[in-house]
């Protein structure tokens, strides 16, 4: 018999053999080539606890109204708008676009962590610096008071005596 | 609906004061940030003011004192003169500030007579105004340098 692993055309009866739809004669003949080959053992080993643990594997037991729940479910999508149908499609099927711009994005994301991760650490006199400036919205404002003041004393002199008497 | 858009479109006359100089010179509306910094409390006021070197700081905060004893209608009066006055073009705010300081040299009861003065030709358009100036009863009453005052402060000094 020649190998199912080192021969593709073979590779139906290992997969036969671990899924015991082999009749007993090709099962016979597979065991006896499988006692000399060692990748087919370990092929069938591997098979084998995979079928172990699927059988070993109980569903979640289902709910008295799950069908009930499906149905109704299913008759909303139906009856819902064109966008929504629209949107799930998009979710279910991705569009054709989005493979090419899975990596672009990719990219863009390791470079950017690229230059902040490599970008020279801020002198802390710099930062000093900043933190000392004044900020130009309130100083504005301040001087702006002290003008509008001063523009105040400047028209006091030309108040007339009764209001210049109460200053 | 022609008429709405064609008001609506129409400048305002606080918008625009140099153009309003033509004529007789209503005022803005109050200055917001003296009043503003009036209001805050004490500690808060202080802080905003120490962005000011040390004699400025003690010049504006006597002079706010003394702006917050004043009646409020005087208050408001002087707030809207100078918002007005500060909306003017530079060069007419220097020329009045040239005014001032030549006016402030003045003795007194001159003071008294060109603030009389100035009162009568604020309030009245400047065709007139200027008919006025070069009456021989001006240049009676006034020197050449106190009209050159009056000059300097008419054209921009605000109306009630």
């Amino acid at each position: 018999m020649r190998c199912p692993v080192q021969h593709k055309e073979n590779s139906e009866i290992l997969l036969d053999y671990c899924a015991r739809t082999l009749t007993p004669e090709a099962t016979l003949e597979f065991e006896h080539h499988m006692a000399a080959c060692v990748d087919c053992r370990m092929f069938a080993a591997s098979q084998q606890a995979v079928w172990s643990a699927l059988d070993a594997w109980e569903p979640a037991p289902v709910s008295a109204d799950f069908d009930r729940k499906l149905y109704a479910r299913i008759e909303e999508h139906e009856n819902s708008s064109w966008w929504k149908k629209l949107a799930a499609w998009s979710f279910a099927s991705p569009l054709p676009w989005s493979s090419s711009v899975a990596p672009i994005a990719t990219a863009c994301v390791t470079i950017a962590a690229a230059v902040m991760f490599y970008l020279p650490p801020e002198r802390p006199d710099a930062h000093q610096a900043r933190q000392n400036q004044p900020k130009v919205e309130s100083t504005d404002d301040v001087y702006q008071v002290e003008r509008t003041l001063d523009d105040i004393e400047m028209f006091k002199q030309l108040a007339p005596p009764a209001s210049a008497e109460q200053m | 609906m022609p008429v709405l858009v064609a008001a609506a479109l129409l400048p305002s006359v606080h918008a625009q004061p140099h153009k309003i100089a033509a004529g007789v010179r209503p005022m803005g509306r109050p200055a917001g940030p003296v009043e503003k910094l009036a209001k805050l409390p004490p500690d808060e006021r202080k802080k905003k003011l120490e962005q000011l070197p040390p004699e400025r700081r003690a010049k504006v905060e006597q002079q706010l004192e003394k702006f917050k004893k004043l009646p409020s209608e005087e208050q408001e009066r002087l707030k809207r003169q100078a918002e007005f006055f500060q909306k003017l073009p530079p060069q007419q705010q220097q020329a009045f500030r040239q005014g001032m300081r030549q006016f402030s040299q003045l003795p007194e009861a001159r003071q008294a007579s060109l603030r009389a003065e100035l009162n009568t030709l604020s309030h009245i358009p400047d065709a007139q105004r200027r008919a006025r100036m070069n009456s021989d009863e001006f240049r009676n009453k006034y020197t050449a340098a106190e009209k050159q005052i009056l000059d300097k402060l008419s054209p921009a000094y605000p109306v009630d």
